[in-house]
């Protein structure tokens, strides 16, 4: 490994709580004899490195102190003890369009930025075309920003950040914006970048796409680092740590000691790759219980995604939904999907308690929170099933091709069909589905209907001389 | 820190001009109403004190000039470098706070923004004193090569309220009372200054016993510099020149200071 590119080491930045102005005031005019502050510890002994070209994800929830860090490192706040070492120079989305004025051209806002970044006319002058050509405004550029859409906006600004060639870039949620294309372009810049030797900070709640391009992840829990190492594993510990009732508990016993209040991994990787570990052969030893078939088909990532799953989940619980997963057409696991491509949900449950009429459902929403689709066996007039207590039950969704280009999330659940309507378990939102603009697409909006066209032309006082029928939809 | 100023020359300057453009923004003069609003403050200020403060102003003759003109020209001469300077300062010290959003994102100097201020102040105040010095030689007086002192001079008053104004912006970020305390102020000096008086008012018996107001207040160098160029055309003393430029000193001094000790907990307060 070659030299570290950032390097930071055991920083810890305090806030000074004041009760009321009047309290700070009192300690200034006693030259700090009098103490009115409480310290809020906002990052507590954090140390990593990245080195070049590096792609380094940080996790946590808010007021976890990531923010704070990442204030650190582009030196807009000051650390309490601690320090860190940059080589070259720093560019944050964090500041994206913070030195827009609304009244002067694009143009003239790409020199306003690049003063405000402390760069010299000429430097941007020369990348100039190159920003305008990424952001895709030719036509407006001349125009005040005042009149753009906020995607253009987004556009202008991260163009700017990434043409002014920063050798370590931070990225933060700022890029969940604008849209999926454009993203898409956004991260094809950052490869070349990195191909160049710039390393980058991503900052994300998006665990797919920190799992997707990060080698590296910092998981921050109240300032704490509680893991550092492989990107997939600090997402699993995360996911874990996050989930009620989860094993986290289980998994990171408190020192019956008592030594300190947080015992769990602070600073110490090996430590936590140990609870990722325990985590993993959990699911796995539930992997064993499952009858070939379906150990076959249902591999960890589905089950420790319901495992870790933290999100809405309702139900008796007399079935309990313990895998779920996504595949596309060539059988593989996946989340991005093309146009074309056919979608299979696969949905794994163990049966609680006797049911006599269970029903299974699945319901895609869009980005907008729209559902897109939705169905259950007693929709589709399957018959529904019986499920004796001890039992697994699999269900499989095969679905589209017919999504239109946007994100999607699945909601699995089991139901019973009998009069009450009782849900027995319902996940909200425990998959991702991101249909990408590849592949053939005879429609454009957010789903397929079914569809006949046919389209003639007439001579005025004549016979059709040709008609023309578009080839039925289904 | 003030490697850093260099850095940012080019912000400062650019930004400075263009807070003079958008000060105005949205209205059909822009620019030109820097020149005009401070030519309706030099006629109308004129105009009034001239007739109401004509008797003063007798024993202050300017051969060739008639003394209600005389009167325009001593006003003037103080009045504008200390609009310069009370309006420099009064932005200054807002000027953190004021830029929360740019501070809170961005790894620029917290001092950036102050001296853009500054020279935005600067700037306007080298139009109006221009403009001064036309409606001047209209009128019939001048130009005079002593005029040109009022440049220094102007410099120097205004990095006096530069350094104040860095010093009191740092204060504000944590006690927000020191804007509004500065307004009073400014006001409460104004009237210590002999900007709209004549400073031999304190020769009249009874107010004799004020004079030290006078001696220990830091404004006055700096209006001194401007009457003796403008109003009376002589050479400034080298001891005024040495007094302002302490002052200057002084005052930055003070403000970098108080921004090295603050700077930690600028943006967290913010």
């Amino acid at each position: 490994m070659s030299t570290p590119k950032v390097q930071v080491e055991r920083l810890t930045k305090r806030f000074r709580m004041y009760p009321r102005p009047a309290a700070r005031l009192a300690e200034w005019l006693t030259l700090g004899a009098v103490t009115r502050h409480t310290l809020f510890t906002a990052l507590d002994n954090v140390s990593f490195s990245m080195t070049s070209g590096e792609f380094f994800g940080i996790i946590g929830p808010n007021g976890s102190g990531k923010s704070t860090l990442l204030k650190i490192l582009t030196r807009v706040m000051f650390p309490t003890s601690g320090s860190f070492r940059i080589d070259g120079r720093v560019t944050s989305l964090l500041e994206l369009g913070t030195g827009f004025s609304p009244e002067l051209s694009g143009r003239a806002n790409i020199a306003k930025s690049a003063r405000l970044l402390g760069f010299d006319e000429e430097f941007v002058r020369a990348r100039q075309e190159q920003m305008i050509a990424f952001a895709d405004i030719h036509a407006y550029i001349d125009q005040p920003i005042k009149f753009y859409s906020s995607g253009m906006l987004v556009r202008l600004a991260f163009a700017i950040f990434a043409h002014v060639e920063p050798d370590v870039f931070i990225i933060d949620e700022a890029l969940s914006v604008g849209d999926v294309y454009f993203a898409q372009k956004c991260f094809q810049r950052i490869d070349q970048m990195r191909a160049r030797g710039c390393t980058v900070l991503f900052v994300s709640h998006d665990l797919g796409a920190i799992r997707k391009y990060c080698d590296q992840a910092l998981y921050l829990h109240h300032g704490q680092p509680r893991f550092l190492g492989d990107a997939r594993a600090a997402t699993d510990v995360y996911l874990e740590a996050m989930s009620p009732g989860g094993a986290a508990r289980n998994l990171a016993p408190r020192d019956p000691a008592g030594s300190t209040g947080s015992s769990v991994a602070v600073g110490d990787p090996a430590g936590s790759a140990d609870r990722h570990v325990v985590f993993r052969s959990r699911c796995a030893a539930l992997r064993s219980e499952l009858p070939a078939r379906l150990a076959d088909l249902f591999d960890e990532n589905a089950i420790a995604r319901v495992a870790a799953f933290t999100g809405g989940r309702i139900g008796t619980g007399a079935v309990e939904i313990v895998a779920v997963r996504v595949s596309g057409s060539d059988g593989a696991a996946r989340e991005q999907f093309a146009r074309d491509d056919r979608l299979t949900v696969d949905v794994l449950a163990r049966v609680r308690d006797n049911v006599e009429r269970a029903t299974v459902s699945l319901q895609i929403t869009n980005r907008l929170g729209v559902v897109v689709w939705g169905t259950n066996q007693h929709l589709l007039q399957r018959r529904t099933i019986r499920l004796r207590a001890g039992a697994w039950s699999h269900a499989r969704f095969v679905v589209g091709p017919g999504l239109g280009v946007d994100e999607h999330t699945l909601d699995v659940g089991y139901g019973d069909a009998a009069g009450e309507g009782h849900v027995f378990d319902r996940l909200s939102a425990v998959a991702r589905v991101q249909v990408m603009a590849e592949g053939a697409a005879d429609f454009v909006g957010a789903a397929r209907l079914p569809c006949e066209c046919d389209v003639a032309a007439y001579e005025p006082r004549a016979a059709p001389l040709s008609t023309a029928a578009a080839a039925p939809n289904r | 820190m003030v490697i850093n100023l260099w850095r940012f020359r080019g912000l400062i300057v650019r930004n400075a001009l263009h807070e003079l453009r958008t000060r105005y923004a949205g209205s059909v003069g822009g620019y030109l109403w820097n020149v005009l609003v401070p030519l309706a403050q030099i006629i109308v200020f004129s105009t009034v004190f001239s007739v109401l403060m004509r008797q003063r102003l007798e024993e202050r003759q300017i051969p060739g000039l008639a003394s209600h003109l005389a009167f325009v020209v001593y006003l003037c001469s103080g009045l504008l470098p200390w609009n310069a300077f009370a309006d420099t300062l009064a932005r200054g010290v807002g000027s953190l706070v004021g830029h929360a959003g740019y501070l809170k994102k961005l790894p620029i100097p917290e001092q950036v923004f102050v001296t853009t201020d500054a020279a935005a102040g600067f700037f306007s105040a080298l139009v109006a004193m221009g403009l001064f010095g036309v409606v001047a030689v209209l009128l019939g007086y001048g130009p005079y090569a002593e005029w040109l002192q009022a440049l220094p001079a102007l410099a120097l008053f205004i990095a006096f309220a530069l350094g104040l104004g860095l010093l009191l912006s740092c204060v504000n970020v944590f006690f927000r009372d020191v804007q509004p305390l500065m307004n009073v102020v400014l006001l409460l000096w104004f009237w210590l200054t002999p900007v709209v008086y004549l400073e031999s008012i304190f020769d009249v018996s009874g107010l004799e016993r004020l004079r030290w107001l006078l001696t220990l207040n830091p404004a006055y160098p700096f209006i001194r510099c401007f009457h003796i160029s403008i109003f009376e055309h002589g050479i400034v003393p080298i001891g005024t020149w040495t007094a302002c430029l302490l002052l200057a000193l002084a005052a930055n001094a003070a403000g970098y200071a108080a921004l090295r000790r603050l700077r930690g907990e600028i943006r967290d307060a913010l």
